[in-house]
């Protein structure tokens, strides 16, 4: 209840931020209006070769659906996070990032993705679009690869405990047609906390 | 049978029980996977020729076909939405698209299994040696004869002799591994998985 709170960013609708965290602290991320997805990577601090893997986390718990208390897996099979609280319960582990490709194939140019934003957070550390991971995404409800309404409310959270260092990446998820995100890209939060 | 009478056959590669081998192969050309004695799972990895830094993606297919599970006449995409290669035969029809490779830390996360044992991960790195190709880049596998609807497997399903035939629509490298786990974790021996490349 009485968490420090290390670090507070709003994240405007359609953009990313990048966050260094550390072993042992939380990081909240909220959706401020709701219906709103949050792509997320992560990656064992400074070495991109290890990273959180929702097919790894998929393997390990036999399921596409994860609750409070369960563990988010890197590619080598180690637990990297824990679910500590889900105000929401409704997530996807099942699609990539939208990227370049997704919406050129539908005739659109210069659309901002979650790929694009999470290699723009993270070119300091060099990261190009080929090298990222599968995304977990947050308040994304799509069973069956189907995209449907968002359950989301305003000020919906998940907070996570990290289990070791990482650094970490987030995008508001600027896919706006087809009525995803509500039919428009809207702001969140991320706080990074330590108990 | 899996190559029918006017198909050449340009070469064959046998995936050892257990292990992992990789085969070149043209854009145009067919690859026919087959589980000659059955109930082994093939995981298939395929890297773009030109370009390794593509590669075949489950999760970018699942979104371009909007399913989990894969039929006959679908398009297979890279992590780029690049169509990479046709399902044009499929005898068996029951793969996995949700399970990741098993590696050492699956093996000892999940079963608490101590000691080093061969797993598709390291065994697609074996395979790919050649091309340089750190693990780290080895991502999600098309589980070709694993049969885990709804993430609960089983074994066992597929009948000796299936097979599935891919068309290629670019020039890649593939690499498919004999998954080791049921021997690992069951004591049911692995069995070889045939590579047959042909042409029209």
């Amino acid at each position: 209840m009485s968490d420090k709170i290390i670090l507070a960013k709003t994240i405007p609708g359609g953009y990313g931020v990048s966050a260094r965290i550390e072993k042992g602290q939380c990081l909240v991320i909220t959706d401020l209006e709701g219906a709103q997805i949050v792509d997320f990577i992560a990656f064992a601090a400074y070495d991109f070769t290890k990273y959180m893997s929702v097919s790894h986390t998929r393997s390990t718990y036999d399921k596409y659906d994860l609750t409070v208390g369960d563990e988010i897996y890197t590619d080598e099979h180690e637990p990297m996070i824990r679910i500590i609280e889900d105000t929401c319960g409704v997530h996807d582990m099942s699609f990539p990032s939208c990227n370049r490709y997704m919406y050129e194939k539908m005739g659109i140019i210069n659309h901002r993705s979650c790929q694009s934003n999470f290699v723009e957070s993270l070119s300091g550390y060099g990261m190009e679009d080929w090298m990222l991971p599968d995304p977990f995404h947050f308040f994304q409800n799509s069973p069956n690869m189907k995209f449907l309404q968002n359950h989301s409310k305003p000020g919906d959270y998940i907070k996570l405990k990290f289990l070791m260092d990482a650094v970490i990446a987030v995008s508001a998820c600027p896919y706006d047609l087809n009525g995803i995100n509500g039919g428009k890209s809207t702001s969140i939060q991320i706080e990074i906390t330590e108990e | 049978m899996a190559i029918e009478k006017n198909n050449r056959i340009i070469s064959e590669v046998t995936v050892l029980p257990g292990q992992g081998a990789s085969i070149e192969v043209r854009t145009g050309q067919f690859l026919t996977v087959v589980d000659v004695e059955g109930g082994q799972i093939a995981d298939l990895y395929a890297f773009v020729a030109s370009n390794m830094k593509e590669y075949l993606s489950i999760s970018h297919t699942r979104f371009d076909i909007k399913r989990f599970y894969l039929m006959e006449g679908d398009i297979l995409t890279t992590n780029f939405h690049h169509p990479i290669m046709r399902l044009t035969e499929d005898t068996c029809r029951i793969h996995d698209m949700s399970y990741s490779a098993c590696n050492q830390g699956y093996y000892r996360e999940k079963f608490g299994l101590k000691t080093k044992t061969r797993n598709c991960r390291s065994n697609i790195a074996e395979a790919l040696r050649d091309y340089d190709i750190a693990e780290w880049r080895i991502k999600d596998p098309l589980d070709l004869f694993q049969y885990s609807p709804g993430m609960v497997s089983m074994i066992g399903m597929n009948r000796p002799g299936s097979y599935v035939k891919f068309e290629f629509l670019m020039d890649a490298v593939v690499a498919v591994s004999s998954c080791p786990e049921f021997e690992i974790m069951l004591g049911i021996p692995s069995t070889p998985i045939q590579l047959i490349l042909t042409e029209n």
